[in-house]
């Protein structure tokens, strides 16, 4: 047997997963699409006769987060209690496909149902409004290209969320939403003594690697290289998912039950 | 095939392996034996590659448990104390869960079903705890893994089924596998293993075949005070003392293993020194 990475055998749990599994995303969706439902049914009554998509793409970011979130933070949740955990450890498969099969559906499989159940019945509640002549909806057609940095930051909470799920046994969610508010304080902390040592005060940021301090009326530039700034804002847009998801692998292949 | 060797291994309070040696081959059904809490699923889980050993070593078939490799993880079934199977029929298992395993024969499996007297139309969450644990035993023993684990198999089977169990196991075993049966429910192996190994206190405190002790011991009931006196262990029954004592005839008696392993247990010097 293959013990190098193998697509028949991702495939293969990729199937497992979804038969074991079929019953729980099943109800989740009805959930999502009942919850979603309800709150476009009460956008269209309440918000009448000036309708502004704008208001819906809300909609979208206030439930991706949340339910994105608690999706991703069960993601490996089953690992906290031995027997289920047994179950799937001891499936004849590397730990990087279980990693993937996990990353398939709590992050693309997720996010595309999320978007398509969104998606009809929005455009669904739209054309119902736009039954009635004296409704007047505004377009926002921008909204996805508008929502590349948010979809960055959500990749990146997802991931640690994902790590969470290995990570801790139980109450993984609450848990690690604890983790990142402590590790985002101590960050914060770090950088607020760190800029107050090194340069005088007041001061305030241009960009990721401009600092500006004003010493009574004048005031000077501090600024490093363009290439840096180009440097740090793909390092952090980039990276934080895939390091999350690296630290996973490994937490995955040194969990013992 | 697996082989341990000088196990180290504790929980953040306690410490349960302290340098235990143990191979085990194939072709044999081997009884771990031992009290609650003696480190049987322990070593089980070392074995199966769920726990990690803090010292020593640990090797099934030349593969290093604690690595999870496919190749490892096809070739060793553990039917665990706690289980979980997800809520399908058993035929839908035969579909998503077999592929893993090549040696995987849906025909044993529901030979195996059908012997354990198994309803296939159940999803396996409608079936009582003793039917579920059929079930793994069932797919576990179909997938004809060279090494297969079971922790207390027997917990929960009524008594047919139990005989049923001790039945499936000794037509599953062939040269090629190693089965290793653990629990405290010593009766429940009679007949069935064909080896003992008692773990007590995180050590082997006795590890022989049954062919051996059957050709050493002697099993009888006795109201004679020289057998008492020559006795290795006694205890009174209610037929009269049950006495274990050295064979000197040579004529195999009746092996009871509850009694065996009290005799090991309580009296564990006087039973080794008859296989020294």
């Amino acid at each position: 047997m293959q013990n190098s990475f193998s697509f028949s055998r991702l495939w293969l749990l990729i199937k497992k997963q979804l038969f074991d599994n079929a019953r729980l995303y099943t109800l989740s969706l009805a959930a999502l699409a009942g919850v979603l439902i309800l709150v476009f049914v009460c956008w269209g009554i309440f918000n009448g006769p000036r309708y502004d998509e704008e208001d819906t793409h809300v909609i979208f970011l206030l439930f991706l987060f949340p339910v994105g979130l608690i999706f991703a933070s069960t993601t490996f949740n089953f690992l906290g209690d031995k027997a289920k955990g047994t179950y799937w450890l001891t499936v004849p498969a590397t730990h990087m496909e279980k990693l993937i099969t996990g990353i398939v559906y709590s992050m693309i499989i997720f996010l595309l149902i999320y978007i398509g159940v969104f998606v009809v019945i929005q455009r669904f509640t739209l054309f119902l409004i736009s039954l009635n002549p004296a409704n007047i909806i505004q377009d926002n057609r921008d909204f996805w290209k508008e929502i590349r940095i948010a979809a960055f930051f959500f990749i990146a909470l997802q991931s640690a969320f994902i790590l969470g799920s290995v990570y801790f046994t139980r109450y993984a969610f609450i848990k690690t939403i604890l983790a990142l508010l402590v590790i985002g304080v101590v960050y914060a902390l770090f950088m607020h003594l760190f800029f107050r040592n090194l340069f005088p005060r007041p001061l305030s940021f241009s960009g990721l690697t401009t600092v500006r301090t004003w010493e009574g009326e004048e005031s000077k530039i501090y600024s490093l290289a363009p290439w840096v700034e180009n440097a740090v804002e793909v390092t952090l847009k980039y990276i934080w998912a895939p390091v999350l998801l690296i630290a996973t692998y490994f937490r995955l292949k040194e969990k013992e039950l | 095939m697996i082989s341990v060797k000088d196990l180290h291994f504790g929980y953040k309070k306690k410490k349960v392996f302290n340098g235990l040696t143990l191979t085990l081959q194939p072709g044999h059904i081997y009884g771990l034996l031992g009290k609650n809490g003696t480190g049987k699923s322990t070593l089980l889980r070392n074995i199966s590659g769920l726990l990690f050993p803090d010292r020593g070593s640990i090797t099934v078939n030349g593969e290093v448990p604690g690595k999870r490799r496919p190749s490892f993880l096809r070739d060793l079934f553990l039917i665990p104390e706690e289980f979980y199977l997800p809520d399908v029929t058993p035929q839908k298992l035969i579909t998503y869960h077999a592929p893993f395993y090549p040696g995987f024969s849906g025909e044993q499996f529901n030979r195996y079903l059908a012997e354990f007297e198994i309803p296939s139309g159940n999803t396996i969450q409608h079936m009582s705890y003793g039917q579920k644990k059929k079930t793994l035993i069932s797919f576990g023993l179909a997938c004809n893994a060279p090494v297969l684990l079971m922790d207390e198999p027997t917990n929960g089977l009524d008594i047919m089924s139990k005989s049923q169990f001790r039945k499936v196991i000794a037509g599953a075993l062939d040269e090629k596998k190693c089965i290793v049966i653990s629990t405290h429910q010593v009766k429940d192996l009679e007949s069935l293993i064909d080896r003992i190994t008692i773990i007590d206190d995180g050590k082997i405190l006795f590890d022989q075949t049954i062919e051996d002790i059957s050709r050493k011991l002697s099993f009888k009931i006795s109201f004679d005070n020289e057998d008492l006196n020559e006795a290795l262990y006694s205890e009174s029954g209610l037929k009269g003392n049950i006495v274990v004592g050295r064979n000197h005839t040579g004529e195999e008696s009746r092996l009871d293993l509850e009694v065996l392993y009290k005799a090991i247990i309580l009296n564990q010097d006087k039973i080794q020194s008859a296989f020294r």
